[in-house]
């Protein structure tokens, strides 16, 4: 029975336009050497030699200026940046900068794709020589018109001044119907505008993707919709390391409102009129399974963690640790982290349509991805057709975090739309994304280190053991090319920090679960162990942990400019005055930590209240003060510090993962808690004026003093020292107890 | 069966063993409603049934036959004042959203509170809200944005009065 025809909303569905764009007036500048810029600036691992001229930046007949912007939109604002940054270098106000929500046959390739806290840091540079280029040959257009050189022309508000008046020569008056093309070569850089001489950059612009986050029309992966669409789910083992042993098709295939039932070898997915019918054809596939003979526990994951045997690889290593450790005292203490989920509240979603069309095959694929580039081979490569038949749209992201980095969810709609011969959306539920998709790697740190009679580090070492981060998710040869994997021990070395015997060594583990990018990479798990140490053995000096820190701080640019924002948060904070006992019981305490990433430096101090009769810890206020080299939107700098505490906090005080029984333990949201908005800290933020440098990169720098700095207040609060993560009322009373 | 959404009859095709979430996004459009958890933890579908918030992926579509739908492309409609409900006006003002995928829930939930409450206390904000869950870490502003709200309407409603 045909199912009653729905009436279109006003939303309606998805048209194929954008690739028209490209066809139009306009003066185009390009990269021609685009994709060996961006390797030399931030990628060692892909370089596919680039024949098609990259566009970056354009201004229409109308005299708009338009940034096709190879960057995912995921709340980060790095839109609204780069309107901000294109609007200074061409003079014209901000609402004539579009920026193109385009296709991947329309945005430059980006290989790197959305990550690491580095699209402002590597794009700024980029696409301010693109939009100078455009706007030295406009004044060169505009010289030879009016028989003058173009020495003496300036721009304002997107037109030609000469001699002090605007004149009638617009950007659009100068393009007119013609279609210029720019290919930027080696030849020269342009002239900037100068850094003291921005408008708009250093402003508070307002955002441009939330009017439609709050009027609800913002399209983002998940709400992709065409004519005819089917919705499809994947069979996924219910176990680590399980093998498809039987199924039963016919009765998927008669479950109501099931169109199909997709198998190619283990992969089986059904297709079906409506996303609740393909979840229930899944069920009716009674899939029975040859599971591993002995299912991966939680204990084991644990006892094959801690650092030590072969394998181990030196990260960093000055003087003599050994001497240094053997004449001191000694401090020793041990630091343990949790798999830890994303939970990105859009879970994975895609829309594929794979098919003919006179003859040739096309893939389109909407999603929610963080690496649209190099989500067009991966397209290619799962359904077989060539990567010029493949086209991804990018859409918002609710979230990514990392996770969105990989885009399995994609591959399923593209296989399951080409075995139907239809539009297929894939979504993720959740309790199959955090089964399937992957985790923050496990940490366990051994750290040591010596102090000399008048309470100097003399020497400090640092064992460090993680589960897998680009190793979990990309390919081997990684480790070849970058000597380790990195990411697993970002934050680990505190480059900060100045230690006359210093000597890290670190340890890669396998986990039953896959393990990848989440928030940081091992920022936040490293920097707790580094910081919570650095707390230790300042009480263990008897000195004051802040000024302990400044005692130690490297004498270089990373140090001094550690000094500054410690001071800052140190003001803030009235880190001299005692905190006010409470009168309820609850204790009180104060507690800092710091750390470098990106060139980023962070300092945060936290407050929190213990409550000694149920272990329960809440985390009051965070003080942040932070220099990332220059601020293009000190709004969007203050949300991501804001954002990166929310998340500290809530790795800190309720998040963990679990295995049991081969499976990850946790369903959903009802067991895998994130932080509330009644447990949210208040949080404060100063950022430094420092235009000299940068800017760096802030999606990710700040989550990584959070956690340490709740647990260094909790010991201040109660004189207990929590060193394993997340720190859960029973924990906090088990030490409480014991102490 | 037509589906009463926004003011508006809308035909949503057959109801039988379909969750609400899914017949608003997938069948008619409405894609402002987003799922999150599909198991009522998050509160990111929450719609008003009758002015009610509610979890749209718990609910069965036919339990929604009959009542007023609002969904967040209506909300703005459901004010007396032209342009965006204070809520919305709020949220841009302080620049809450981050990715924005818990913004209509969280939108939806405040706008139903503040409708019983005009003028909360903030341990109120909390409480209304601490079932909508936020991963981008928006919390700081979102419990601002709520009081802003709530001074808004009562403005707007001193205004109407005056």
């Amino acid at each position: 029975m045909a199912k009653p025809k729905p009436r279109l909303s006003r939303r309606g569905f998805l048209g194929l336009a954008g690739a028209g764009l490209a066809a139009t007036a306009g003066l185009y500048v390009a990269f021609g050497f685009g994709r060996r810029y961006l390797i030399e600036n931030f990628d060692r691992l892909q370089s596919a030699p680039d024949a098609e001229p990259n566009s970056w930046l354009a201004v229409t007949a109308a005299g708009t200026v338009r940034v096709y912007m190879p960057k995912a939109e995921m709340g980060q604002g790095v839109h609204t940046a780069f309107q901000q940054i294109a609007a200074d270098e061409l003079y014209v106000p901000l609402a004539q900068v579009e920026i193109v929500l385009g296709d991947t046959t329309v945005l430059p390739e980006d290989a790197r794709g959305t990550n690491g806290s580095s699209s402002i840091a590597s794009v700024y540079p980029a696409l301010r020589q693109a939009a100078a280029y455009a706007r030295e040959m406009l004044k060169a257009e505009a010289a030879q018109k009016l028989g003058v050189s173009a020495a003496v022309l300036t721009v304002a508000g997107g037109a030609i001044v000469h001699q002090g008046q605007r004149t009638a020569l617009t950007y659009g008056a100068l393009i007119g119907e013609r279609r210029i093309v720019k290919v930027l070569g080696e030849d020269g850089v342009p002239p900037l505008k100068a850094v003291d001489e921005y408008e708009w950059i250093g402003q508070p612009a307002p955002r441009l993707d939330l009017p439609g986050k709050v009027d609800g029309s913002a399209q983002y992966g998940f709400d992709a919709r065409l004519p005819g669409m089917l919705f499809g789910k994947v069979l996924k083992p219910p176990t680590f390391g399980a093998t498809l042993r039987s199924l039963d098709e016919a009765a998927a295939r008669q479950t109501p409102r099931v169109v199909r039932v997709v198998r190619d070898g283990e992969f089986v997915g059904v297709v079906a009129e409506t996303a609740e019918a393909a979840a229930v054809g899944v069920q009716r596939l009674n899939a029975q399974w040859t599971e591993k003979a002995r299912l991966d526990q939680q204990a084991d994951v644990e006892a094959a963690l801690p650092p030590g045997g072969p394998g181990g690889q030196v990260l960093r290593e000055a003087g003599d640790v050994a001497a240094a450790l053997r004449q001191g005292p000694v401090v020793e203490a041990e630091y343990q982290t949790p798999f830890a989920a994303h939970m990105m509240l859009e879970p994975p979603a895609a829309l594929a349509h794979v098919r003919q069309e006179a003859g040739q095959w096309r893939a389109d694929v909407w999603t929610s991805t963080q690496g649209a580039s190099s989500l067009v081979g991966s397209v290619a490569r799962a359904t077989g057709l060539q990567a010029e038949q493949v086209v991804v749209h990018p859409l918002y992201l609710g979230g990514g975090f990392g996770r969105k980095s990989v885009a399995d969810v994609a591959l399923e709609a593209a296989r399951l739309s080409q075995a139907a011969g239809a539009p297929v959306r894939v979504h993720w539920d959740r309790a199959e994304e955090l089964q399937n998709g992957f985790l923050r790697p496990p940490t366990h740190s051994r750290l040591r280190a010596a102090l000399t009679a008048d309470g100097r580090i003399a020497g400090w070492e640092n064992q460090q053991a993680s589960g897998l981060v680009f190793l979990g998710i990309l390919p081997p040869v990684v480790k070849t090319v970058l000597g380790w994997d990195f990411g697993a021990t970002r934050g680990a070395v505190p480059a900060h920090y100045a230690f006359p015997n210093h000597r890290t060594t670190a340890w890669l583990r396998d986990t039953p679960v896959r393990t990848g990018f989440w928030r940081g990479l091992g920022l936040l798990p490293n920097v707790f162990a580094v910081e919570s140490f650095m707390d230790e053995l300042a009480h263990a000096a008897g000195q004051d942990p802040l000024r302990f820190r400044l005692a130690h701080l490297a004498s270089d640019s990373i140090g001094q400019r550690m000094r500054s924002v410690l001071e800052r948060v140190a003001q803030m904070a009235a880190w001299e005055q005692p905190l006010a006992p409470r009168t309820d019981g609850w204790q009180v305490g104060r507690g800092v930590a710091v750390c470098e990433d990106v060139k980023t430096v962070v300092a945060q101090v936290a407050e929190v209240a213990v409550n000694p009769a149920t272990g329960a810890v809440i985390a009051e206020r965070v003080f942040c003060a932070l220099d990332c080299g220059l601020v293009i939107n000190p709004d969007i700098v203050k949300a991501q510090v804001e954002g990166n505490v929310m998340w500290g906090t809530s790795s800190a005080l309720v998040e963990a993962v679990t295995i049991k029984d081969g499976r990850v333990a946790a369903t959903n949201f009802g067991d895998y808690p994130i932080l509330t908005i009644r447990q949210a800290p208040l949080v404060l933020t100063e950022i430094s004026v420092n235009k000299s440098e940068g800017p760096y990169g802030i999606g990710e720098p700040p989550i990584g003093p959070t956690a340490a700095a709740i647990a260094n207040a909790v010991f201040a609060a109660t004189g207990v020292r929590l060193r394993r993560l997340p720190l859960t009322p029973d924990r906090v009373l088990e030490a409480l107890r014991a102490a | 069966m037509e589906l009463l959404i926004n003011g508006q009859r809308l035909e949503a095709g057959d109801l039988e063993n379909r969750l609400l979430v899914y017949v608003l996004r997938d069948e008619l459009g409405l894609t402002g409603t987003r799922l999150g958890c599909g198991a009522g933890f998050c509160g990111s579908c929450t719609v008003w049934l009758d002015g009610v918030p509610t979890r749209s992926c718990v609910t069965p579509a036919a339990d929604a036959f009959g009542k007023a739908i609002t969904t967040i492309e209506g909300l703005a409609d459901t004010y007396p004042a032209a342009g965006l409900h204070p809520v919305q006006q709020a949220f841009l003002e302080l620049q809450v959203p981050q990715c924005g995928w818990c913004m209509s829930g969280q939108i939806m939930t405040a706008a139903a509170f503040l409708n019983s409450n005009p003028a909360p206390a903030d341990d109120e904000v909390l409480t209304a809200l601490e079932k909508n869950l936020c991963r981008c870490g928006t919390y700081h502003r979102l419990k601002q944005a709520v009081q802003r709200a709530a001074v808004i309407a009562r403005a707007d409603a001193a205004a109407v009065e005056a």
